[in-house]
């Protein structure tokens, strides 16, 4: 129990990261939105406008005030929950980003899943007989999956999958309130498009771990006990090999999150990387900064995640981390 | 034929037979709005427009759109594209049939004054907001009043001839004008003339930007909810007192979605998996579209978006475009059919003005008079010029990758050096008219009256003519804009116009695109207004049983 104390403690240490990191983040972000030419004024103004209408827009954003005076009365709205209204939907940002939210953790779950067993089932099999056939198919399907790029990916699922074969919707998004099947339907293709490419990763790692595993004392004593390979794989070597696949997972997911700007852009996906994509061609900055605000919250708790896994799988961590 | 269509011919025929009949009064003009003037007032009720037999009374159809949902509040819509979200929750003053001639619509009939200073709106009886408020002159007022007054209005500009709004009775609105307004009733077919219920305008706390439900809207339709941004959707539902709307055809669907979709490609897609009942697709993705309907893959229809100009815009006060043989040789190189052709797959009609020739106010002479492709004439006229290496720099939407690539290779053979500079519309729309770049390549979506176009590009806060060489145009321009004038006469008028725009090469019109809407079986598309803009309106879309 120490030790697991001992990794709630480091994890919390890690998370308590998260307050100098949102700073940084969100500083950087707004001052190269107000370094980029034009503002929000000029896009709110349409085509042809009267240069009154402009200021008329700047002076309602308070886009006229000095960068250093917003930015810090955003940080003390934020700091209780208010991330501001965003200047085109005239909406509160925090509710823009509950809207958007679950879809994006809905394909990130969805493609989760598909990574986990595509990568831990390609792994394990490729490790079951090593050299033999089935390693090397893993290793040949693997290298493919890493060369896919997610966008290409993603537009022959659609050709084939939704134009060529209807099966599948070839854009957009049913809530989950909508009936779970409408939901997975929609997600289906978006989370293969996303997840082949990490899935590959963990799937060579996995094989890779499990075989360093081989020559265990641990295993050649069990395997004198008389147990065979299977039971050898799944009772005893995976627990060990998890380790450090578990850390790729949790920076894999991380990626798997960037990657929704792309897959959400071609199945037209109102998640949050969309949003994200949107807000910063628009510099709609309150909405920029509360997206990167909650995405830079995701990773931080997914790497603590991570690191509380990694102390529960490995005694040696928490031991290490108690002294 | 769609119901629009047989409506707007029964208007048309309506008005050529009470023209025939009254030969047009002379205090109310014979103008591109005094036509309008002289003809309206005998028009059928629209009430009394015939109903289709085969409308399916429970339909939900889903529309994916190029165009992205802002807000729906009519005086703060942000570009043209947003407008087809407000088209089914707000009607509007006047309508545009497809020989762009303004007419009615909760405006009956109109008057301009002889001396033209003021016009006189005659607001259509028994028409009435959602929530059963009349629709009278002094709502029109009240509403008129927002888009010229609100400080954030999109429209400020567009209405600065209006000095006074009044209502002397319940049915007139009157306009007080400082000067020109041929351009008003034009502009009263688009947001400007939607007409919001006066309740929810007086409402403090009302925010018309999200107000969904009937407490504002006046149209067929009611929002039910909206999502702004790309992808972002707008979800309606018929109007609940519907049976006793004053437009029994309009407002035929059940539940509509218009959603918006980021590119063409997608939209292609959505349609062929079933996803959407009708697409919109635009760009150099309009010869796949008609690819796939000449092929029979896929119904649909090809429209020639004749108020569309692909263009390329030039800063004519700075170097080397301040310089006129500079931008001569520029529009003598360019080989328009050429890029028609081989990027458009000849969807793209080549033109050399604002107004493609089925527009009344195009100009034979312009399109003559525009310097033709001539490479060598090109060279000679750089050499002429005296700029040692001309350069500039041109900005343009990442859709238009190909054409400006194209451009740039063809002014390489002349000896001009063009820096490519790919920047988001949002952002480098806005940057060009502050005065960033030195040119643009910008689909130009022209109004279907030349004096608001004039006001929106050449002339008005957007000054696409250089200060110095004003004077010969500004004359015509308020020619043009003289409301007492027909609209034979103002095409008369303009005519130099273009044709000193085809001479000056401040623009280089390069063609007129058009646009394929991909639709399921059930569809009537043909029932769509303004289909020649883009800028739809789905009022009377309908889908068969």
């Amino acid at each position: 129990m120490v030790g697991g104390r001992a990794v709630l403690r480091f994890a919390g240490l890690r998370l308590l990261a998260v307050i100098p990191t949102v700073l940084i983040v969100t500083f950087v972000v707004s001052l190269l939105v107000e370094l980029a030419p034009g503002d929000a004024a000029d896009a709110l103004a349409g085509s042809n406008p009267d240069p009154a209408l402009v200021e008329s827009i700047r002076r309602e954003l308070r886009l006229d005030e000095p960068f250093l005076l917003r930015y810090v009365e955003w940080l003390g709205h934020a700091v209780t929950g208010d991330l501001g209204t965003s200047y085109f939907a005239k909406t509160p940002v925090t509710e823009l980003i509950l809207q958007r939210v679950p879809v994006t953790l809905g394909l990130g779950a969805v493609a989760l899943v598909i990574m986990v067993v595509l990568g831990f089932g390609l792994g394990v099999l490729g490790a079951m007989r090593p050299g033999g056939l089935l390693d090397r198919v893993v290793s040949g399907v693997s290298a493919l999956f890493l060369a896919v790029p997610a966008f290409w990916l993603a537009l022959v699922l659609v050709l084939l999958l939704a134009v060529q074969s209807p099966l599948f919707p070839a854009i957009g998004y049913t809530p989950f309130s909508d009936g779970a099947g409408e939901w997975l339907r929609h997600l289906l293709l978006p989370g293969l498009a996303l997840a082949v490419n990490p899935a590959a990763t963990i799937a060579l790692q996995l094989k890779s771990a499990l075989l360093s595993e081989e020559g265990s004392d641990y295993l050649l004593a069990a395997r004198a006990k008389g147990l065979r390979h299977p039971s050898l794989l799944f009772k005893h070597a995976l627990k060990n090999a998890a380790v450090p696949v578990v850390t790729i997972l949790g920076f894999r997911v991380a990626v798997l999150l960037g990657g929704t700007v792309i897959i959400e852009t071609v199945f037209a996906i109102p998640g949050l990387g969309l949003l994200a994509q949107q807000t910063a061609v628009n510099q709609d900055v309150p909405v920029i900064l509360g997206v990167v605000t909650i995405t830079v919250l995701i990773i931080m708790l997914l790497n603590a995640l991570v690191d509380i896994a990694n102390g529960f799988l490995n005694p040696k961590l928490r031991i290490g981390t108690s002294r | 034929m769609g119901i629009h269509k047989g409506r707007i011919a029964a208007l048309v025929l309506a008005a050529s037979v009470v023209v025939a009949g009254c030969g047009g009064p002379a205090s109310t003009g014979q103008g591109a709005g005094a036509s309008g003037s002289a003809t309206a007032g005998a028009l059928p009720d629209a009430g009394t427009a015939p109903l289709p037999a085969d409308f399916d009374p429970d339909a939900t159809v889903t529309i994916t759109y190029s165009g992205v949902p802002g807000g729906l509040d009519p005086d703060r819509v942000t570009g043209p594209g947003e407008w087809a979200y407000l088209y089914p929750v707000y009607d509007r003053l006047t309508l545009i049939d497809d020989n762009y001639d303004v007419r009615p619509m909760l405006a009956e009939k109109w008057a301009f004054a002889p001396d033209g200073k003021s016009l006189d709106l005659t607001i259509r009886q028994g028409a009435t907001f959602q929530d059963g408020t009349p629709i009278d002159a002094a709502a029109v007022r009240t509403s008129l009043e927002r888009a010229r007054t609100l400080p954030t209005s999109t429209w400020r500009n567009s209405l600065k001839t209006v000095t006074a709004i009044d209502a002397p009775d319940a049915r007139t609105v009157r306009l007080t004008l400082s000067g020109g307004g041929a351009n008003l009733l034009a502009l009263f077919s688009q947001p400007a003339g939607m007409v919001i219920n006066p309740k929810a305008i007086a409402d403090p706390n009302a925010d018309l930007t999200r107000t969904t439900g009937p407490s504002a809207a006046s149209g067929p339709y009611q929002a039910t909810s909206i999502t702004s941004g790309g992808t972002g959707k707008v979800t309606y539902t018929q109007r609940s007192d519907h049976p006793q709307y004053w437009d029994k055809a309009a407002g035929l669907i059940k539940n509509l979605t218009i959603n918006n979709i980021p590119t063409s490609a997608q939209r292609i897609n959505a349609a062929r998996a079933g996803d959407s009942d009708i697409s919109q697709i635009t760009g150099v993705e309009v010869q796949q579209a008609n690819g796939l309907v000449k092929g029979g893959q896929q119904p649909g229809i090809l429209y020639p978006q004749t108020l569309t100009v692909q263009s390329l815009q030039f800063r004519s006060t700075r170097a080397p475009l301040n310089n006129p043989k500079i931008r001569e040789a520029i529009a003598m190189a360019i080989d328009k059919k050429g890029i028609a052709d081989s990027l458009y797959s000849g969807t793209c009609t080549v033109t050399n003005q604002p107004y493609a020739s089925a527009h009344w106010a195009h100009s034979d002479a312009a399109e003559a008079a525009a310097p033709a492709y001539d490479l060598e004439k090109a060279k000679q006229l750089v050499a002429e010029s005296g700029v040692p290496n001309p350069t500039f720099q041109l900005y343009f939407s990442p859709l238009y990758g190909p054409q400006t690539q194209v451009v740039q290779a063809q002014l390489a053979k002349i000896g001009i050096t063009v820096q490519l500079t790919p920047t988001p519309t949002q952002v480098g729309g806005p940057s060009f008219d502050k005065g960033d770049f030195d040119a643009q390549w910008f689909p130009q979506t022209n109004s279907p009256d030349p004096s608001q176009m004039i006001n929106d590009w050449y002339l008005g806060v957007t000054t696409l003519i250089p200060p110095a060489d004003q004077a010969r145009y500004t004359g015509i321009a308020e020619q043009a804009a003289d409301v007492t004038k027909s609209k034979e006469q103002r095409a008369e008028i303009l005519a130099p116009f273009w044709e000193q725009l085809a001479k000056d090469n401040y623009t280089v019109p390069i063609c007129v695109a058009s646009q394929v809407w991909l639709q399921s079986g059930k569809i009537d598309v043909d029932g769509m207004l303004y289909s020649w803009s883009g800028l739809n309106d789905f009022r009377y879309l309908y889908k068969r049983k």
